[in-house]
């Protein structure tokens, strides 16, 4: 079966666009959320193989929304969506479990080896 | 993988102006309440997420200034930089340009806007506060921050605090000369640190004595040295380091690099580093993990050292739980929410639903002939499938009248800043919805009545004080339901409507003559302000009074179906309201007949229907009227307005039908009265268009044209 992906951006835009990427790789978009207070519910609604996560976004940010999902579920994995800049981030989110993170603007190519290292890989 | 990217760019457009239309909302809010952070955030937030939308879609320029705004922004957000009406000024001057370029694209011409200027001035007022305050400069800050050995646990209190800082892109380089990221680390991995600073001399990196010896005894470990290589395009090296070093502080003890970690933070390598680690795990686990990271394009593994004895079994967890995971997460909540649709479709749709409705009717009209009960039975059910169809076709076309609103405070605010004037503008019924393809028309007429509010209705404030008025005059938009109708009215509390003054105008103007002037009431105030080419302003301003704005609005709300009044109290204020039918295509009308043909009167025109005899009416100014209860309506028979070949008879008694636009009421004579039905409004022809008295038309069950009558003309 194919993985399932939960899609979080603020953006519809970002959020279609990782949807086409992964869809054309194969993945199932499970679900899409825009904020992290959405993320969060959906994730307990959907249990999806992969979370791709945005940081900066309204109501609760990328980086509460990962350590509210890893309390929910130890083994999520999520993968976060990040600006130039912003490398603190990256490393708190990566700190409060994110397994990895993608750097704006995408390269599918790169989208893709992230979203498949993050599912196949060794969790550790 | 090559992806096109021109097929985001309509959806980048439509999501880039709902950020604009939100920073312009936000930052008026701002403006009024220039402490509240909140808005702040949010107004970041909005810029943010603009910035990496144009950086996906390779739009450099909004890139750029996107990511000015940013550092601007930030500084508010910190509170380094205060709220004043010059930061205030200048974003707004972005956002504007933001909207030029954006446009641009919008239009696909390819030309540079050039924002060099805006650029100098961000920063200006950016730097403003260093100049007043003597505050030790950015850098010496930062390097405070750095020398504090607390800095990673700090983080951790106060996310809110440092996450602001350290958005911020030089802010954000800066700090990474502290490593918080290896700090951040367990003990053991960070007792191994300082070794690191030592000077290594050859080209592969050594491993401590002492630490061969230590962990050489230690019974099951390995020592190895990792050669990873990053991808070339890799774009947060430091990050990738902080990652490996995380993952084999979970396989064992980091035991030093090359180069040191303090030049791989400050990513001052080309894309191969050197690790070496103690660890139990076999060197192909490691590689396997590290592997598993994104942008490690490769990682090879020297063992230094070989365990006395067999390793243990790792305790590492497996990542094979994610199977069965995804095996129990499938449930039926898997589906997407919403899609988005051309508008084109929605109206192939709408046009498709529309001939269903005129065969619906033309099957019914069949069926009346024949007495079979079944397909009575059945046309019904068709009936009420066809009328749910349609009411679901038009709710999706439904779109709340905030998308319009939105925009306009801030034009108010900038219309009052340039005139001096002090505005409080309310907006009412902003969740009200409309048709998408109305309120994409009534925009402009919107511009025209707010200008006329703002500019010929408020006046200055020392003028309004002389008044007995507050100093702030009010300005409010506000939508409502109405019947079939949508209301949107604009009222102000400003000078209000001199009958006599417009009227002199027009008269000056060479639009109405003597004897016309004379005949003038209030209720012709409107028709005289609609005119082609009338202008109350005496001067003219430089965003209205040109004489076109009411005659515009006007002929826009008829094109529409619509109409326009006015209300008004002189020196207390004015109502302009718009009003528009709930959708274009679809109407419940009056059937009426008239020497042999059909015509529609649109319901939501319609008060009520009376039968009148010849006695019932009156004439008033040599123009009959009847009157009924106490008022007196004007009598328009519509036999002898189209000149039909066949006239009533003075002795008949005959149908009415009253209509009502407002205060106004007409009474319409017909010969007999159809009943209610659905029409479809088909427009009239380009040739046709200026034909007065008709709105449109509709195509009848029995395949015959009837016209609409348009009740706003004939008043």
């Amino acid at each position: 079966m194919a993985p399932s992906v939960l899609i979080v951006d603020d953006a519809l835009f970002m959020r279609m666009m990782i949807k086409d990427i992964l869809s054309k790789d194969g993945f199932e978009i499970v679900g899409e959320a825009e904020n992290g207070v959405e993320a969060v519910k959906k994730y307990a609604e959907l249990h999806p193989d992969l979370v791709t996560m945005d940081i900066v976004m309204p109501e609760m940010d990328g980086i509460e929304a990962v350590r509210n999902i890893i309390k929910i579920d130890p083994g999520a994995r999520v993968l976060m969506c990040s600006a130039m800049g912003q490398q603190p981030l990256v490393v708190e989110a990566l700190e409060a479990g994110a397994k990895d993170f993608i750097i704006k603007p995408f390269q599918p190519a790169k989208v893709v080896e992230a979203v498949r290292k993050a599912l196949h890989g060794d969790g550790g | 993988m090559e992806m096109d990217i021109s097929q985001y760019k309509d959806l980048f457009i439509t999501e880039a102006q709902e950020h604009l239309d939100a920073l312009n909302k936000f930052l008026l809010q701002l403006e009024n309440d220039p402490n509240n952070l909140d808005v702040v955030t949010e107004i970041f937030r909005s810029a943010h997420t603009l910035k990496g939308m144009s950086a996906t879609m390779g739009y450099d320029q909004l890139t750029e200034l996107a990511h000015e705004m940013e550092n601007l922004l930030e500084h508010l957000r910190t509170g380094d930089v205060p709220v004043t009406t010059n930061v205030v000024d200048t974003l707004f001057s972005c956002f504007d340009t933001l909207g030029a370029i954006i446009n641009a694209i919008a239009e696909d011409r390819p030309e540079q806007i050039d924002f060099s200027g805006l650029v100098g001035e961000i920063r200006a007022v950016t730097e403003e506060p260093a100049v007043e305050q003597p505050a030790p400069e950015e850098p010496i800050v930062v390097e405070a921050e750095v020398a504090e050995p607390q800095a990673p646990v700090q983080r951790a209190t106060e996310p809110e605090a440092t996450k602001a800082e350290l958005t911020e892109p030089q802010a954000a380089e800066q700090r990474v000369t502290e490593p918080p990221a290896i700090k951040a680390e367990p003990a053991q991995q960070q007792a191994a640190v300082p070794a690191l600073a030592e000077p290594v001399a050859s080209s592969e990196l050594e491993v401590d004595e002492a630490d061969m010896r230590r962990y050489s005894a230690t019974p099951g470990m390995r020592i190895m040295r990792l050669t990873v290589e990053l991808d070339r395009e890799c774009l947060l090296k430091s990050v990738r380091v902080f990652m490996v070093f995380k993952k084999l502080a979970q396989l064992g003890d980091v035991l030093g690099s090359m180069p040191p970690v303090e030049a791989l933070e400050d990513e001052k390598f080309e894309s191969t580093f050197q690790v070496a680690v103690a660890t139990p795990e076999t060197g192909q686990r490691v590689e396997k993990a590290l592997l598993a990271i994104a942008e490690i394009a490769s990682v090879k593994t020297d063992v230094l050292h070989e365990p006395a004895l067999e390793a243990r079994p790792s305790g590492a967890a497996g990542a094979d739980g994610a199977t069965d995971k995804a095996a129990a997460g499938l449930s039926a909540a898997r589906r997407t929410q919403s899609v988005r649709v051309n508008i084109a479709r929605l109206d192939t749709l709408m046009n498709l639903v529309g001939e269903l409705v005129i065969n619906r009717t033309r099957l019914a009209q069949i069926a009346q002939g024949s007495n079979i009960p079944d397909l009575r039975e059945a046309l019904d059910q068709t009936s009420r499938l066809t009328a749910e169809l349609q009411d679901e076709v038009m709710k999706t076309r439904m779109v709340p009248v905030e998308h319009v609103f939105n925009r306009f405070p801030r034009m108010v605010r900038d219309l009052a800043r340039a005139e001096g004037k002090e505005i409080d503008f309310v907006v009412e019924g902003k969740e009200i919805e409309l048709d998408r393809t109305i309120l994409d028309e009534i925009s402009d007429p919107l511009i025209h009545m707010i200008r006329n509010a703002v500019d010929h209705g408020i006046a200055t404030p020392e003028k309004r004080v002389k008044q007995g008025k507050p100093a702030r005059g009010t300005v409010k938009l506000s939508a409502y339901r109405d019947r079939n109708y949508v209301a949107i009215e604009v009222y102000d509390d400003g000078e209000g409507v001199e009958p006599a003054r417009v009227f002199d105008r027009a008269l000056s103007k060479g639009l109405i003559g003597e004897d016309e002037r004379r005949s003038l009431t209030d209720d012709d105030v409107l028709r005289v302000l609609c005119m082609p080419g009338f202008s109350t302003s005496d001067q003219v301003s430089g965003v209205s009074g040109r004489g076109v704005g009411m005659d515009a609005v006007k002929s826009k709300a008829e094109a529409l179906g619509g109409f326009v009044l006015l209300a008004f109290e002189p020196g207390l204020g004015t109502t302009v309201t718009l009003k528009l039918p709930l959708t274009l295509a679809i109407v419940q009308a009056l059937m009426v007949e008239v020497s042999g043909e059909t015509y529609a009167v649109p319901l939501g025109t319609v008060r009520e229907t009376h039968v009148i005899s010849p006695e019932d009416i009156k004439t008033v100014q040599s123009h009959e009227a009847i009157f009924l209860r106490d008022e007196t309506i004007p009598l328009l028979r519509l036999d002898r307005l189209l000149e039909c070949s066949h006239l009533l008879n003075g002795a008949e008694q005959f149908p009415v039908v009253i209509t009502e636009i407002g205060p106004r009421l007409i009474a319409l004579g017909v010969h007999s009265l159809i009943g209610q039905q659905e029409i479809v409004i088909s427009t009239l022809d380009k040739f046709l268009k200026r034909v007065e008295g008709f709105a449109g038309a509709t195509i009848l069950g029995t395949g015959r044209v009837a016209l609409i009558l348009d009740i706003p003309s004939l008043m």
